[in-house]
């Protein structure tokens, strides 16, 4: 017997179907999301992986110290081709036991470029000291080479201006192409004899690293405005490495300190010829002698100073060690850096020599050493009445240098006059800057010389004030009076006479 | 009898201290115009040709010895016999009858002057004007190694500062 579904045992059906359609896209959805964070959990556990085993950049490109041996990588695709018809591979470095990554650039275009080769440091840096300042200019010790664009193009790029620097270093002209015909070639094409070739596509041995179209449209590219001026500064690059430090001991002064127990220097730092220079120390063979700096505070010897910190040294006064002569040797070295760039060199020749884009930063020093011969005098100072030649107390005096400016002593006149012992020999200036009650000065300062040994007398006067009386012309006061009188009785008169009758007058 | 009273009293008068010399009996000179004369008893009198100044100084004890009656001599002051000292007057300037330095302004450097004392003519030579603002105290600046007049006085047209005459004996 046929049965028949009623309609609403239909809809109960039709209903069935759309909650199991819904369920199942449910399921999918899911699934779809569990799948994706699986996917998740082991991109993030491989990055982590790769972290662990120590495979990493290297952050740091003026570095001290570079790695000895170093094992090529590359990746070959895509290759980049930022300018047409020069093609390079995507990535070409290298790799330290470490597991850090340089970046590395080809020197030798022609030859092989091969992973997993072995490349060691050469002994010494880059004579060419352009291609050692290019190195700098460039990415990646350079950040801010070719700001905006990617590292691949900054790689890639970078690796052109080396190549045609070489080849402008090299003096090879840039519409010519030079055939080197003493290697023997590897791809069965010749260079003729006249330096042109039937296959100018194909590896050949050429001396130069870029070809003369390739030049041309590097040239024509929106890259040229950098390269350009890149290449011509290293080309044209000079270095000052004529290092050195000195320091003038005719800027030096010297007076008392802590109530004449020492002999203090005025502030000083040597001055340096050379690029790159990082500071200064100092050292000395004498233990009397002490190095303070700009806030008196005590610098022990061998102590970095950069440049523009000043220093001041002390040395007691009863350690002169001749009469009337301070004698001191302080040794001051100067430190200077030079950016060094390294070759690394395959075990075969066949595989091109690679130059890595890190700088070496290696020390300069220079050694000068500050003789001080200080022949020292005295000097007595007298502050007098210029009427009594007697001692003046309570004017106020300084000495300083008459060079530099620098106060070496200073106090207030007493009753006996003022001794300096010892004094550097030289030349001084006396001022007064505050004159006693009741005087005026004959003068504000006085120069002096100070000789070896000897005992120098400076007189300053002053003269004493006299009371005056006022001198201005002065009527008696009575006389304005008997004029005051004398003008009431006038008019008094006046209008007595006006007022008077008529008939009277 | 009354003469010689009379005589008598006149001469007490005079007579302050052994240096009293009236102006009537200092002898006259043909290069000083007469200058009129008062009852002070000056000592001495100071002279400048050039600007026909003739004027007596009395005692520093005088109660006449101020700028208001005479041209004065300062407490602190040597007399012109003293070797090296510093002989110092003082005296109006301005437009009033006992302004005694009122043409002092017109002096310059190398005019001359004398100071007659004890019977002695004392001759200087300007050699120095300093200009000092009015305070009530000036400081003289000479060499110590002469024997010297100062004239101090207002300066010319100046109520701020006073104007100081240096001379040095010849």
């Amino acid at each position: 017997m046929k049965t028949t579904k009623t309609s609403s045992q239909r809809k109960t059906k039709k209903k069935e179907l759309t909650v199991r359609e819904k369920f199942k896209n449910v399921d999918n959805s899911v699934k779809s999301t569990f799948f994706t964070a699986i996917l998740f959990i082991f991109i993030i556990a491989g990055v982590g992986i790769t972290q662990m085993l120590g495979i990493s950049y290297a952050a740091e490109l003026f570095v001290q110290e570079l790695p000895e041996k170093l094992t090529s990588k590359i990746e070959q695709d895509p290759r980049s081709e930022y300018i047409d018809g020069i093609s390079l591979v995507k990535r070409f470095y290298a790799q330290d036991d470490h597991g850090t990554t340089y970046d590395v650039f080809c020197l030798d275009r022609w030859k092989r470029q091969m992973p997993d080769i072995t490349y060691n440091k050469e002994a010494s840096p880059v004579a060419d000291r352009g291609l050692a300042y290019l190195l700098t200019q460039l990415y990646p010790v350079n950040p801010n080479f070719l700001p905006g664009k990617n590292i691949e193009e900054k790689q890639y790029i970078a690796q052109l201006t080396i190549w045609y620097y070489q080849d402008r270093k090299a003096g090879y002209s840039d519409d010519v192409n030079q055939c080197d015909t003493s290697k023997g070639n590897i791809n069965e094409e010749k260079c003729v004899e006249n330096g042109e070739v039937e296959n100018p596509t194909a590896t050949h041995y050429w001396k130069n690293q870029l070809l003369s179209t390739e030049k041309a449209s590097i040239k024509a590219s929106q890259y040229w405005s950098t390269m350009e001026p890149l290449i011509n500064a290293a080309y044209n690059f000079t270095e000052d490495t004529n290092y050195g430090i000195s320091i003038n001991k005719e800027t030096i002064s010297y007076h008392l300190v802590e109530n004449g127990a020492y002999i203090e220097s005025s502030l000083f730092e040597p001055q340096h010829t050379g690029s790159n220079y990082t500071g200064y120390s100092f050292t000395s063979d004498s233990n009397d002698v002490t190095f303070y700096n700009e806030q008196n505070v005590k610098v022990e010897k061998g102590t970095v100073l950069t440049s523009g910190q000043k220093v001041k040294f002390r040395v007691p006064v009863d350690k002169l060690q001749e009469e009337n002569t301070l004698k001191l040797n302080v040794q001051f070295t100067g430190s200077f850096v030079r950016n060094e760039a390294y070759l690394y060199n395959p075990a075969q020749d066949t595989y091109q020599k690679i130059l890595i884009g890190a700088i070496k930063i290696e020390p300069k020093n220079t050694e000068f050493t500050l003789v001080l011969e200080i022949p020292m005098g005295s000097v007595k100072v007298s502050k007098v009445d210029a009427t009594t030649g007697e001692e003046l107390e309570g004017a106020t005096m300084v000495v300083t240098n008459k060079k530099t400016g620098e106060i070496v002593d200073q106090w207030v006149s007493g009753k006996e006059p003022h001794v300096i012992d010892p004094i550097a020999e030289g030349e001084y200036t006396l001022t007064e800057t505050i004159v006693p009650e009741g005087y005026q000065q004959k003068t504000t300062s006085v120069d002096f010389t100070v000789e070896k040994g000897q005992v120098t007398e400076v007189e300053m006067e002053n003269v004493p004030e006299i009371p005056v009386p006022n001198t201005a012309s002065t009527i008696p006061p009575y006389l304005y009076i008997i004029g005051a009188i004398a003008f009431i009785i006038g008019v008094v008169l006046i209008i007595v006479a006006v007022k008077e009758p008529h008939h009277e007058s | 009898m009354h003469l010689k009273l009379y005589e008598q009293e006149e001469k007490e008068e005079t007579v302050i201290d052994e240096n009293v010399t009236s102006l009537e009996n200092i002898p006259q000179t043909e290069e000083a115009p007469q200058q009129p004369t008062y009852h002070y008893d000056y000592i001495g009198y100071l002279s400048i040709p050039k600007i026909g100044l003739r004027r007596g100084f009395v005692s520093k004890k005088s109660k006449y010895n101020q700028v208001d009656y005479n041209i004065a001599i300062a407490q602190s002051a040597d007399f012109p016999n003293k070797e090296k000292g510093n002989f110092i007057l003082m005296g109006h300037s301005g437009y009033g009858y006992n302004s005694y330095f009122a043409n002092l302004h017109q002096l310059e450097v190398g005019d001359k002057a004398s100071v007659t004392y004890k019977n002695e003519k004392y001759t200087y030579q300007l050699v120095r004007i300093d200009v000092q603002e009015k305070t009530g105290k000036i400081a003289i600046f000479r060499n110590f190694d002469k024997t010297t007049l100062t004239l101090i006085t207002c300066t010319y047209q100046d109520d701020y500062h006073q104007s100081i005459y240096l001379f040095e004996r010849i």
